[in-house]
Formats: C-alpha cells, sequence, structure tokens
C-alpha cells in the first residue's frame, strides 16, 4: 500500500484505530446477529413444536374415533398464530386427515408422511410431530411456519447494528483523534526536531520530552545523542585546529631542516669539489715548483759570466785584436771559448724557454681549474645550458691526479647527448662523487687492471649518466640502503656522498640507482635526468 | 403410497409384527388390518368398532385395583356373535397401551364378565343386554354396544350409525358409576354424552 508509506503517522494511526474497531465491531455485530439468528430458528421451532404438540394431542381422539371434522376443527385454532402457513395431520397409516390453510385460497399439497423432523426451506419452517394417545403412536402432524418473525427481527437487528456501528466509528474516530496524540505528537515532535537536525546541522536542537514511556525514553535518548556530537564536534574542532597548527610548525621545521639539509649538502658538494679543485691545483702548483727551480738553476748555472770574461780579454786587446787572436795562446782560444759558449747558452735557451713553457702551461691549468670552479660556484637555482660530455670531463678532471696516480683506466662512452637545461653544478657534485666513490672501489681490490667507464646515453626522454667500476661491488643487503644517510662502508666515510647525490638527483627531476651483481663484480651507477625531446634544440 | 406408509410405520417403530402378518394376506384382509379408515367407508362396520374398542384403552381410566400388575393385560370380553370378534382378534395382536398387552375373550356366560376391562355386547345379544347389565353395572367395566337400549340398562358408549359412520353415545353419569374416568377428549368426539355433571 504505497499510501501507508508516504501518509503521516498521525493518519497511519488512525487508520488502524479505526480498522481495528471496524474490524472488532464487524466481528461483534456478525457474532450477535449469527446467535440471534440462530437463537431465533431454535426458539421458533420450540414454540412451533410446542404448537404442533398441543395440537396433535387435542386430534389423537379425533383420528383414533375417525371425526376428521374434530380434527379440522382443531386445525382452525392455529389462526391464532399468523405465522403458520399451514398444517395437516396425517393418521396412523399415513394418509392426510385434516388440513389447514391460512390463506383459504393457497394451494397447499401436503408432503408425504416421514418421522419426526424439523426443517428450515428457504422462507418456512417445516415440522413434522408424532400424534401419540398413552404412548400408542396415533399419527402424525406436520405444520409449516414462516420466517417473517426471523427476517423482520434481522432487519430490526440490521437497522440497530448499522446504528450502533455507525456510533461505535464515530466515537472511535472522535476518541483516536484526541488520544493518538499521545503517541503521534511526541513523534512528530522528534521528528521534527531530527530533521532541523538533518537540514541545519544545529545540533543544540533539543526534543521535548512529554512522557516518561518508551517514547519518553527515545527523546531522552536523542537528546543525549545530540549532545554527545555536540561534545564530540567541539573536540574535534579543537583537535582539528591544534592538528593544524601543528602540521604547520613540522611543516615549518621540515623546511628548516630540508633548507638546512640541501644548504649542507651544496656546501658539501662545494667543499668536495673545492678539496679536488686544491688537490689538482696543488698538483699543478708541484710542477710549477719544479719548473721555477729548474729556471733558477739554469740561470743560476748560466755560462753568461764567462761570456763576461771574454769581452773584459778583448777589451784588453783591443788595439791589438788581431795579433790577440792569431798570436797569442789565450786569444787563440777566443773564438773557440765563443764557439762553445754559444752553443751552451743556445742549450740553456731551449732548455729554459721548454721549462717555462711547461710553467706557462700549468699556470694555465691552474687557471682553468680556478675558472672551472668559480664557474661551478654559481648562485644555487642558477639554470643553464650544459653540455653533458664537457661536464663529464670536468668531473674526470677534478678527479684527474687521484685517477693517475692508482693508474685507473678511464673509458669514454659518449652518445651524442644533447645540451640540457640544469643547475650544473650540482651534476658535477653527483658525477664527482660517483667518480670518486669508483675510484675507491678500485683501490680497495688492489688489481693492476681497474677500469672506470663513463657512458652516457639518451632516449625515452631521458639522459643517463652511467658510472661503472669493475671494484668490489656491493652485496645485495647493502643496495637497498646505500643511499640511505650515514651509511657507509668507508672507514673514514660520513655516509653523506650518496645521500646527497641522490636528493641532489631528485631534485633535479631525475633519479640516481644503482646496479651491482654482488661483492666483487663491481657496480654501476646510473644518473637519470628528465631531457627535453631533441625536436626542441636549444642552441 | 402404500411404500410410504409402510415406512411411516416402521419408523414409528412398532407394530412391524403386524406389518409382517398384514403382508402376508390378501389386500382386502390388509385393508382391514389399517387402524383407521375414511368416513367414505372404506372400512366395513365391524372392523371400525374393532379399532374403536382398542382404542378406548387410550381414553378411559380404571380404578387402580381392577388390574394386579403394572403389566397385567386389558382384557375385552365380548357377548354374542359377530366378525368383530375375529377383527378385534386381528387388530389387536401385538399391540400394548400403557405397557398393557390386550387380551380378547369371548364370552358366554354373564359370570364371566366380572373379569373383563371393557365388555362389548353385540347385536346378537342385545336381547340379554338388560341381564348382563345389571351384573356389571356397579363394576368398573366399560360396558359398549350397539343397541339404541342399551343406554336404558345402564350401558356407558353406545354405537350409532349416522350417514355410513359408527359415532359414539357416551353416557358419563353411568361411567362415573362404574368408576370410569373417560378423557375429555373422547367425549368431544362423541355425538351425545350424556349425565354431564355441569
Amino acid at each position: 500500500m504505497p499510501f501507508l508509506k508516504t501518509s503521516s503517522i498521525r493518519r497511519k494511526q488512525t487508520l488502524i484505530i479505526m480498522l481495528t474497531s471496524s474490524v472488532a465491531l464487524v466481528l461483534a455485530c456478525a457474532a450477535f446477529i449469527a446467535y440471534d439468528w440462530v437463537t431465533f430458528r431454535r426458539e421458533l421451532t420450540e414454540s412451533v413444536t410446542i404448537l404442533a404438540d398441543a395440537i396433535a394431542n387435542n386430534c389423537a381422539a379425533a383420528i383414533d374415533f375417525n371425526d376428521p371434522k374434530a380434527a379440522e376443527e382443531t386445525l382452525a385454532a392455529l389462526s391464532a398464530d399468523h405465522n403458520i402457513v399451514s398444517a395437516c395431520i396425517y393418521s396412523r397409516d399415513g394418509r392426510v386427515f385434516a388440513i389447514y390453510r391460512r390463506d383459504a385460497g393457497s394451494a397447499f399439497v401436503p408432503p408425504t408422511v416421514r418421522s419426526a423432523s424439523q426443517e428450515f426451506t428457504r422462507d418456512e419452517l417445516h415440522l413434522l410431530r408424532p400424534i401419540q394417545q398413552r404412548s400408542v403412536m396415533t399419527g402424525t402432524i406436520f405444520v409449516a411456519s414462516d420466517l417473517k418473525g426471523l427476517s423482520s427481527r434481522l432487519l430490526r437487528y440490521g437497522v440497530i447494528v448499522g446504528a450502533v456501528f455507525l456510533a461505535s466509528l464515530l466515537a472511535a474516530l472522535l476518541m483516536s483523534i484526541q488520544l493518538q496524540r499521545l503517541v503521534s505528537d511526541p513523534i512528530l515532535d522528534l521528528a521534527q526536531a531530527a530533521r532541523s537536525v538533518a537540514l541545519e546541522k544545529n545540533y543544540s536542537v533539543r526534543a521535548k520530552k512529554q512522557s516518561d514511556d518508551e517514547l519518553g525514553q527515545l527523546v531522552d535518548g536523542f537528546n543525549e545523542m545530540l549532545g554527545q556530537i555536540q561534545m564530540r564536534d567541539i573536540a574535534l574542532q579543537k583537535a582539528r585546529e591544534g592538528l593544524e597548527k601543528r602540521v604547520q610548525e613540522r611543516t615549518l621545521e621540515l623546511e628548516n631542516t630540508h633548507k638546512l639539509l640541501v644548504d649542507a649538502s651544496r656546501r658539501g658538494g662545494m667543499a668536495e669539489i673545492a678539496t679536488n679543485v686544491l688537490h689538482n691545483v696543488g698538483n699543478a702548483l708541484n710542477s710549477v715548483n719544479i719548473s721555477t727551480g729548474l729556471i733558477v738553476d739554469s740561470v743560476k748555472k748560466s755560462k753568461a759570466s764567462s761570456l763576461a770574461k771574454v769581452v773584459v780579454l778583448l777589451r784588453e786587446h783591443e788595439h791589438d785584436l788581431g795579433a790577440f787572436i792569431t798570436n797569442d795562446p789565450r786569444g787563440k782560444h777566443v773564438p773557440d771559448h765563443l764557439a762553445r759558449l754559444s752553443e751552451h747558452l743556445l742549450a740553456e735557451h731551449a732548455n729554459i724557454t721548454g721549462e717555462l713553457d711547461l710553467l706557462r702551461r700549468n699556470v694555465e691549468h691552474i687557471k682553468e681549474i680556478v675558472a672551472m670552479q668559480q664557474s661551478y660556484a654559481t648562485v644555487g637555482g642558477v639554470k643553464e645550458m650544459t653540455d653533458i660530455p664537457s661536464l663529464v670531463e670536468d668531473s674526470l678532471r677534478l678527479n684527474e691526479s687521484g685517477l693517475s696516480r692508482h693508474g685507473v683506466e678511464i673509458v669514454r662512452e659518449m652518445e651524442s647527448v644533447p645540451a640540457i637545461n640544469v643547475e650544473k653544478h650540482k651534476i658535477l657534485q653527483i658525477l664527482v662523487n660517483l667518480i670518486r666513490n669508483a675510484k675507491y672501489a678500485c683501490d680497495e681490490t688492489g688489481r693492476s687492471d681497474s677500469r672506470l667507464t663513463v657512458r652516457a646515453t639518451n632516449g625515452d626522454g631521458r639522459l643517463r649518466i652511467t658510472v661503472t667500476d669493475n671494484g668490489i661491488g656491493i652485496p645485495p643487503e647493502n643496495l637497498t640502503r646505500i643511499f640511505n644517510f650515514g651509511f657507509t662502508t668507508r672507514k673514514d666515510g660520513h655516509g653523506f656522498g650518496l645521500h646527497s647525490s641522490a636528493l641532489a638527483a631528485r631534485e633535479l627531476g631525475g633519479s640516481l640507482t644503482v646496479h651491482s651483481d654482488g661483492p666483487g663484480h663491481g657496480a654501476a651507477f646510473t644518473l637519470e635526468l628528465p631531457c627535453p625531446p631533441p625536436e626542441k634544440p636549444h642552441e | 403410497m402404500n411404500t410410504t406408509m409402510f415406512k411411516g410405520q416402521r419408523l414409528s417403530g412398532e407394530g412391524w409384527l403386524a406389518h409382517v402378518m398384514a403382508c402376508g394376506v390378501c389386500l382386502s384382509l390388509w385393508c382391514g388390518l389399517c387402524p383407521f379408515s375414511r368416513a367414505d367407508g372404506a372400512l366395513p362396520e365391524y372392523q371400525v368398532k374393532a379399532l374403536f374398542l382398542l382404542n378406548f384403552t387410550k381414553y378411559v381410566d380404571w380404578p387402580p385395583q381392577v388390574f394386579a400388575g403394572s403389566n397385567t393385560p386389558i382384557t375385552i370380553g365380548i357377548y354374542g356373535e359377530s366378525k368383530l370378534g375375529e377383527a378385534l382378534q386381528l387388530v389387536v395382536a401385538g399391540k400394548s397401551v400403557g405397557g398393557r398387552t390386550i387380551v380378547i375373550r369371548q364370552l358366554q356366560s354373564t359370570d364371566d364378565s366380572s373379569q373383563c376391562q371393557i365388555l362389548f355386547i353385540s347385536e346378537s345379544a342385545a336381547s340379554r343386554t338388560s341381564g348382563i347389565l345389571d351384573k356389571t353395572c356397579a363394576l368398573p367395566i366399560l360396558t359398549v354396544g350397539e343397541d339404541a337400549t342399551l343406554a336404558q340398562h345402564g350401558g356407558i358408549i353406545n354405537f350409532v350409525l349416522k350417514n355410513g359412520n359408527v359415532r359414539l353415545e357416551i353416557d358419563l353419569a353411568a361411567a362415573r358409576k362404574a368408576g370410569l374416568t373417560i378423557s375429555s377428549r373422547l367425549l368431544a368426539v362423541a355425538d351425545v354424552v350424556k349425565g354431564k355433571t355441569n
């Protein structure tokens, strides 16, 4: 019943009460009518039986002494009862002895005689009674009574029942309208409160308690629930505010830490580069020093002074120079001496010139290194177009002295890779770190065929620089934590280099990964960087 | 009709023997066995009278001392020759009224009458009526006759023919004298009732 689903509880209650009362009334009325109907039939049967028996008693002698007229006179007494339609007396052999008809003209055919019986037809009661005298069967009497009494009585009853039914329904309706408020009002009040809570999210609303029954308990429970929700709301609000504040604080802390870390890493990287720079500068200065010493020695030991002695000797004999040279024994040696001196000075000059050239080259090298250092020591965050091969060369050069000292063979497998726009000092820092780690890995093995391969490849929008060594390798259990801060396998390591390198790679939008087939099988570190598509050349 | 009749009688629960007997005899005889007849004279007069004699036992009360016990038979005595005696024998066979069976006695001498409760004096014995009644009028005997002089001699019930029908004349005074009580219902169907007290 869709109607029942949508109608209000008030209407439903009224409907239920009315339905219940109606059913109860109908049942009660039906029971009364049925009872009365049965009672009436029984009473009618009884009264007609009594009547029939009385008539029968008075007719016995008439039958016994063959006096139909007397019997008919007796039967005529039945006219006093208007309900008796017809009657008839049978002699003992079943023949009709006397007949009575209420309406003289009516056609009455006496039924065939049977034993005592009573039978209700549609509108008549047919009664057959034996006629006895001194317990001797004398004959049979048949009496037919109409049921007008019953129908009029039922009609009367129907009217009364209908009136009572309507009056009761009206009374029930009036009472239910008033009384159902006892139940529906608190429910509607509660529903109203619930709706206002749902619509306005107003948890300060409270339903009014109107009784101490289950509905009252429901209202109490509802209100308590609202109170709890309100309290929880407040607590939640407070917690959220506190949480926000704490998140902000923690974020700030983290940002600061991050900044510090980045600075530290940058400083670390720069220090590393600086160390390498100084190392190389030192090496170059060594050569400069040696060259300078050699030049100084050479100049000190120069035969130029003996030339001055020859000049003095020649000045003494400037008037007889020819004779002196040809006749004087000392003069005879002068040309030879000058020739030898000239040779010597030429050799000396060549020697010094060579040393000076070396010196110049070393100074040039120092200049380059310093210039490179300056070019990388830019302010963080500045991007510039960077040529990867030259960057690789720079990083190799920064480790040059160490690599050459330990006799590590350097293999370059450089594909043509495009210049990319990055903070290049970060890449340099990473590569220097990787190359130095490779060098240490090779050192540890002590093998003579140490080899370091730098490979640059480009594909899938990624630029990969792989530094591979054939050093001691990395055990699998260390592969996962090798980038962790503080992880190191070296006695004097800090566990900072690879960690900061990985961080730097991530800052560049790339990644740093490691591969090793295990101890003794070397390792390969790959720096992967985002590379713009080649159809967008930057030059 | 006959079937219905049988059915009705059988269901009444009595007299089946009579009906078996009735089936054994011829139709006319069977008709004679029927307890009632219509006023159109379907039954011979003597049979009607025999039935009436039997039916009197249902409407007359005798003083209690008449019967030795509660099931002492009622004796009907018959004076004179008549077909009625035979008819009566057939009618009463197997019947009982108020727990008493009916016994028929053909009387020869007036001395025998004192043992009877009903005494029928047939027309053939009408000449002896006065003698018989003299001896019985003080006894509790229902005297029945078919002679007009019966009442004069103190008889109680007299059969008279009226339009071919057998009717009754009752002398209540004689009945009272004999100490008998006659049911008012019987009086109601009697043609003439003499000696009413009121």
